[in-house]
């Protein structure tokens, strides 16, 4: 078992709305060589908890252990093991995609030679190679996600955290980037990722995650949803669950 | 902290920093033009306006008869005489049919003819709005001085009377020869203000990208993922800004240097440059050098300030408004200093910043003093390692972050009222920066009264009641103290420790910084220790502040600190803020240990009355003891009223301690 998430809750407090439960109450695991997916809509709450497992946010209680280690009690640790990428991060629009991976894994402690064979083969496997000396200032949008996903797992992270993945890319690009992913299981990585796209979660995760209002709903593969709801659809699945 | 991580975020932001135009054209072309404009430009300017106002000849009305003066005035080449027959000469200055009129009374001739007689005074009419006006005042005033002196030497002369004139005075300027030190004042003063600013200009933009630009085009969250620590990533940035700032000062500094020896190509050997033209540019290099070298702590100062403002930004819209009072910390203490003739001590040394413009406005005029240059540069240095320390955890916040916050009631339930303290505290030292000051100055021990009532109390109370709406006992405390009668009994014993501690300070303080005992004389004067009846005296020196200073800080800002800090932590961060209140550098010690001492009281005995009942007494004596003590501890009798004083005060501690176990 690689990640072992129990009970994590994050308590968010809003003028307009007061106080709320983004994660309430979450627990779910990810194995080696897995990729699970959070399926929810927008405000769910699944960004939220991928960044509280991501040590960027403090969460409100609960617990997350990765590789026997207490993720929150040693974030340093665990940020090792982990790479992160959020569906709102931004690039360096001044310098290349070059520079951003050379600047990330070296402080991500890699030495020159690996990281420039790592750089490589991320390039190569995404397919942004071309662009590798160009400003990001004038990247078109899926290649900044390409470089953005690059960046979050340039020092080969055991477990990788992807937030909506595949936004802003459009179906070609979508198509690597699934690639890229069931690439990765394939190497034996666990794979945390959120997504809103039940095609997504359909052709990409071996287990789903369906959240809601900060609450998990349910959990399992397709087939053990199918069983769970009697309905064959994805689609048809969430909307049950969530009006249930 | 590893070197590494700090490297790699220096290269890193450096070269985004460069390849900005917004950093690189204030760096670079601002900085150099700065040296031919102000060097070789602005002198020609100068020359013309100046050849301009020395040629300038100014339309004058003469009104009254006077054939003396009409005599003179043929003679003044300065002045073209203008006749403006019956018009008054208000309205043909104010027509601007003339620049001045000069308003003769009539007898003025025979007036002065006559030796002994009192002659009217003379009118010189002009307009204060237009400035060729003024100017034509000033010279007509200037000629009038002259021809005076020919009447009063034509009266002499006519009354048979032999007077030697008195001896004229005679100028000589001498120069030492210093390899340091720019020789025009104006120069310095210049070169002074415009290295300032570029220092200034150097940080703002690559300050507010390097943190809250990040924050904003959220690239920080990555960053915070990488394995370098938080104070390494802000380490990589303070090198970063300091080093554009850095760059601006030196570019401005070769700028201003290689235009000197342009300055005599230009201008010829023009009589200006031998004269002490104002903008004679002598830049010698040694001074060129260590100008340099003066400038690098205040350029990382700045860097960490700056930081330091855009860490807690949001947006660097935000950051920008932040960025105004920084720019009036830069401002404010260069115009002291540049008007104020001050100069490197121990006391301007202690204070990060000011400490940096003195050292290199000292190195520009010429005056060097090594020990207290190393020594205020070292200050810099821990005082950028202290912002490092206590800035970088804000890299992190999760409310600038993402906006993530606890609400209030939360916050309020686990006794943290940070936020609303520090919009108390920051209402409080600006009332008492800029009111108290006024109403002492003014209305003396009045004005103590006021303060303590106005400023002091009356915010504080506010706060709480009405804008929290807590209820007032249970914030202040105002419960029966642990320990009880041997509390307030151990009070009375501490007062002389408190005094004996608040006096050595004072001493100390004196053998070290220049202007203690004028302060304390300055304060007696200003509070009439000496004059003013001595029950008044106690009452609003004494006791008011007792009260009040003691509902506001051991009150109300010690109840609103969280109730998780340790209560080292509690007593420091009061003491330090009492101490801070007090508005003066000299001041700050003996009041910051007192603010601590009354905290630990407080903490200790879960009662407001035992410190109130200690600050009363230890202010009360003071005042005493000011009225009818010498100051001198040099005598033998102060070794033992100190000795005795903090026999009797220890023992007092050791009591109270005993008693609130």
């Amino acid at each position: 078992m690689a990640l072992v998430v129990e009970a994590l809750s994050k308590r968010f407090y809003e003028k307009s709305r007061g106080e709320f439960m983004a994660s309430d109450n979450v627990s779910f695991d990810v194995r080696d060589g897995e990729i699970f997916g959070l399926l929810g809509p927008n405000g769910a709450g699944k960004t939220t908890t991928l960044r509280v497992i991501a040590t960027i946010l403090l969460p409100t209680s609960g617990k997350a252990i990765l590789d026997g280690i207490d993720v929150f009690a040693q974030p340093d640790k665990a940020r090792i093991m982990m790479g992160f990428l959020s569906s709102t991060t931004g690039l360096y629009e001044r310098l290349t995609p070059r520079e951003i991976l050379q600047y990330f894994g070296r402080l991500c402690g890699m030495g020159s030679a690996d990281l420039e064979q790592r750089i490589k083969i991320l390039a190569a496997t995404l397919d942004f190679e071309k662009y590798l000396n160009a400003r990001c200032a004038g990247l078109s949008q899926g290649t900044k996600q390409k470089v953005s996903i690059a960046r979050a797992i340039v020092h080969n992270p055991k477990l990788m955290i992807l937030d909506e993945p595949s936004t802003g890319l459009d179906v070609l690009a979508t198509q690597s980037m699934h690639d890229f992913i069931k690439d990765a299981r394939k190497e034996g990585k666990a794979i945390l990722l959120s997504t809103h796209s039940m095609d997504e979660a359909e052709k990409l995760c071996d287990r789903i995650g369906i959240i809601n209002d900060g609450k998990i709903l349910a959990i399992g593969s397709l087939e053990e949803l199918r069983q769970k709801t009697g309905k064959t659809k994805l689609e048809e699945i969430f909307v049950s669950l969530v009006r249930a | 902290m590893r070197l590494e991580p700090v490297k790699l975020v220096f290269f890193k932001e450096f070269v985004e920093a460069v390849r900005d135009y917004r950093t690189v054209i204030p760096m670079v072309f601002m900085s150099l033009a700065l040296g031919p404009l102000l060097v070789l430009i602005l002198p020609k300017i100068a020359l013309i306006q100046g050849k301009a106002i020395i040629m300038d000849t100014y339309r004058v009305a003469q009104v009254g008869d006077s054939q003396l003066v009409a005599a003179e005035v043929k003679n003044a080449p300065d002045f073209k005489f203008v006749d403006i027959g019956s018009m008054s000469p208000q309205l043909a200055v104010d027509k601007g049919l003339v620049d001045a009129a000069i308003v003769i009374p009539s007898n003025f001739d025979q007036s002065l003819e006559s030796n002994f007689k009192k002659v009217d005074k003379v009118d010189i009419v002009y307009n204060g709005t237009r400035s060729k006006s003024g100017m034509a005042r000033l010279r007509l005033s200037m000629w009038w001085d002259g021809l005076n002196q020919r009447f009063l030497q034509r009266r002499i002369k006519h009354a048979g009377i032999n007077i030697e004139q008195p001896p004229n005075v005679a100028m000589k300027e001498i120069s030492p020869e210093s390899p340091f030190g720019v020789t025009t004042p104006f120069m310095q003063l210049m070169l002074a203000a415009i290295l300032m600013m570029m220092a200034l200009m150097g940080v703002v933009y690559p300050a507010l990208d390097a943190i809250t630009g990040e924050r904003e085009r959220q690239t920080l969250e990555p960053l915070l993922m990488t394995h370098a620590e938080r104070s390494e990533l802000f380490a990589g940035k303070l090198l970063t800004v300091a080093s554009t700032s850095y760059i601006s000062v030196l570019l401005t500094l070769l700028s201003f240097f290689v235009c000197q020896f342009l300055q005599p190509w230009i201008y010829g050997q023009h009589t200006f440059l031998q004269d002490s033209f104002p903008f004679k540019a002598v830049f010698p290099w040694p001074c060129f050098l260590f100008t340099g070298l003066a400038m690098l702590p205040l350029c990382v100062t700045l860097a960490a300030s700056a930081l330091m403002f855009s860490s807690y930004a949001k947006t660097i819209q935000q950051g920008q408004g932040y960025f105004l009072p920084l720019m009036l910390l830069g401002l404010v203490p260069l115009l002291v200093v540049l008007l104020g003739n001050v100069h490197l001590n121990a006391s301007v040394c202690a204070v990060p910043f000011l400490n940096c413009i003195v050292a290199f406005n000292d190195v520009l005029s010429g005056y060097i003093d090594f020990f207290w240059l190393i020594v205020s540069t070292l200050i810099s240095v821990a005082f950028c390692f202290l912002a490092i320390l206590l800035v970088s955890p804000q890299l992190a916040r999760e409310d600038l972050l993402f906006g993530v916050t606890d609400s209030p009631a939360r916050r309020f339930a686990a006794n943290d009222y940070r936020r609303e303290l520090l919009f108390l505290c920051a209402l409080i030292f600006l009332l008492m920066f800029y009111g108290s000051q006024v109403l002492v100055l003014n209305y003396h021990l009045w004005g103590v009264a006021l303060t303590q009532i106005l400023i002091v109390l009356m915010p504080a109370l506010i706060f709480v009641r009405y804008w929290l709406r807590l209820p007032l006992t249970t914030v202040i405390k105002v419960s029966a103290p642990r320990g009880g009668l041997a509390t307030f009994f151990s009070m009375i014993l501490m007062v002389p420790l408190t005094i004996t501690t608040a006096s050595a300070c004072v001493y100390l303080q004196s053998q070290l910084l220049p202007g203690t005992d004028a302060l304390n004389e300055v304060m007696a004067k200003t509070l009439g220790i000496g004059s003013e009846p001595l029950m008044l005296l106690i009452f609003v020196v004494g006791i008011l502040p007792g009260i009040c200073e003691e509902i506001l800080f051991r009150g109300v800002v010690l109840s609103f600190l969280p109730s998780k800090y340790s209560q080292t932590r509690l007593v420091i961060i009061v003491g330090t803020l009492f101490g801070a209140f007090h508005m003066s550098i000299l001041r700050f010690l003996p009041t910051a240990a007192m603010g601590a001492l009354l905290t630990f009281v407080r903490l200790r005995c879960g009662s407001i009355w035992p410190a109130m009942i200690l600050h009363c007494l230890h202010n009360s004596f003071s005042v005493v003891l000011t009225r009818y003590m010498s100051s001198d501890f040099s005598s033998g009798g102060a070794v033992y009223f100190f000795a005795g004083g903090l026999a009797i005060g220890l023992l007092g501690l050791c009591l109270f301690i005993r008693a609130t176990r």
